[in-house]
């Protein structure tokens, strides 16, 4: 279960600083992106496009160096529902849309129902990273 | 010195921190280079909108014109081996220097171009659009709101 645990926080945090890291390249393309999903109103656009990643990026570092643990799988948490919940809302409505999780263009015509099972995946890789640092400060405290 | 507690007082356990005061702290981390990025990021989102100088038009609105209008079919060639509007050239991103010719070589100054490509989803047609505004330097580039799909349920059969 420990080991289970640790390659989920690595795995978590790899993806998520991957995914950061190439959107932060390039904030145009992912509110280009961002804006193909008609979900988000236009003045959400540019701070989403410009904190997201960063917030991504931020997230997965501490999970890879293993600070701030809990605190980052709650984002990791909230972060996946968030893309789980508009891919899942994209896919429902049949857009035929670049996702846009790994920055403009990579994987244009990949099918959005992959997309969401990946990000159904993270959400219960961080639920439980999440669980398991509550664990283990039960046990220390 | 004697008031320091022994390990078994403390009621809550030593270095314990709440998820969400972690989760707060990382959000300011992040709030820093993200703000930084938006200022000065050469690509910021903030600088950049969205499709400038891109006009979406629907079917019945280009159907209504009088003029000259160029097609620039932005599908995959296989797609638009299927099928595609009468008189359209196609134009992908990926084939752009083998096919860029064909877009010229029917242009001339008065007549419009129409990009279009999969549906309302697709980002190509304003991909396109924008990149040949850009490349060729022009004022306006259309694209079809809808698409294909779009084009297809409005003509008549």
């Amino acid at each position: 279960m420990k080991a289970l645990a640790l390659i989920l926080r690595l795995g978590l945090g790899a993806v998520l600083a991957y995914a950061g890291a190439v959107k932060a390249f390039d904030p145009a393309a992912f509110a280009a992106s961002l804006a193909h999903y008609h979900l988000f109103p236009a003045w959400s656009l540019a701070p989403l496009a410009s904190g997201l990643p960063w917030l991504e990026l931020v997230t997965g570092a501490a999970l890879l160096a293993n600070r701030f643990v809990a605190g980052a799988a709650l984002w990791g948490c909230g972060l996946s529902f968030g893309f789980a919940a508009s891919l899942g809302w994209a896919w429902a409505r049949g857009l035929n849309l670049d996702c846009g999780c790994f920055g403009g263009g990579a994987e244009s015509g990949g099918h959005p129902g992959l997309s969401f099972a990946r990000a159904v995946l993270l959400l219960g890789a961080a639920i439980v990273v999440l669980a398991g640092t509550r664990r283990a400060t039960h046990q220390t405290g | 010195m004697s008031s320091s507690p022994k390990s078994g007082e403390a009621t809550a356990g030593p270095r314990r921190r709440s998820p969400f005061r972690e989760a707060a702290l990382l959000g300011l981390i992040a709030l820093v280079p993200a703000a930084l990025a938006a200022w000065l990021h050469p690509r910021s989102a903030w600088h950049a909108p969205a499709a400038a100088g891109v006009i979406k038009v629907d079917p019945a609105a280009v159907r209504g014109w009088t003029g000259a209008v160029v097609w620039v079919d932005a599908r995959p060639a296989a797609a638009f081996a299927t099928a595609h509007i009468p008189g359209a050239v196609n134009l992908t991103e990926r084939t752009w220097e083998q096919q860029l010719g064909d877009v010229v070589g029917r242009w001339n100054p008065a007549a419009r171009i129409v990009v279009y490509c999969d549906g309302a989803g697709c980002q190509a047609s304003t991909a396109v659009a924008q990149r040949l505004q850009r490349e060729l330097a022009l004022d306006q580039v259309y694209v079809l709101t809808g698409g294909w799909p779009a084009w297809q349920a409005a003509s008549p059969r």
